[in-house]
């Protein structure tokens, strides 16, 4: 059985540049990789999982 | 009176494939005066209160620990996530506000902005599944 957790999605502008769980990891790569464009979070949702 | 709107995201499902999510944009203050840019947050009006994963609450309040601990309930029986309660600074374009928000144990949790002192500040419109609307007034 597979491990259902969540996952960042790192955003320079309105583009998905960066993926995975290391948050702390994955804004320190994008902050040197795309200095002038608006760094933004978001996640990913497991598979199969509704929310109620 | 300012608005702004974000359409409905489009996500996975178990069970209907497709689903639509009211999910939105807001800014969140760290301790160090910083502001983290988050996109997807689940605009949740069952939700009493706003509710962030751990990696996000020691960003924006360092030891999360030293909030007051509790147990939070949802609509799973005995299910149950430990969270710690803290004032956050929130911005909604130029709208800051504080809000209680339980900083979950965990980051296995869906980023939520809930009622107290957050979306009941606003009127918060949510337009036949295609658009949520925060009306600041």
């Amino acid at each position: 059985m597979s491990e259902k957790t969540y996952e960042y999605v790192i955003y320079a502008g309105n583009k998905p540049v960066l993926k995975g769980k290391n948050l702390k990891k994955l804004l320190e790569e994008a902050s040197l990789k795309y200095k002038n464009r608006k760094i933004s979070i978001s996640w990913k949702s497991p598979e199969g999982v509704l929310i109620a | 009176m300012h608005k702004k709107s974000y359409y409905y995201k489009e996500c996975d499902s178990g069970i209907f494939g497709k689903v639509k999510r009211p999910l939105i944009s807001i800014d969140v203050k760290t301790f160090d005066g910083t502001w983290l840019h988050l996109r997807d947050i689940l605009a949740d009006t069952g939700a009493d209160i706003s509710l962030l994963p751990r990696d996000i609450g020691e960003l924006v309040v360092g030891d999360i620990t030293q909030g007051k601990t509790l147990e939070l309930r949802g609509v799973v029986p005995y299910a149950k996530l430990i969270v710690f309660i803290h004032d956050v600074c929130f911005r909604v374009d130029d709208k800051e506000f504080i809000a209680p928000t339980a900083i979950a144990e965990s980051n296995d949790v869906l980023p939520i902005l809930g009622r107290v002192k957050s979306l009941d500040l606003f009127e918060t419109v949510f337009d036949k599944g295609r658009k949520t609307t925060i009306i600041m007034k």
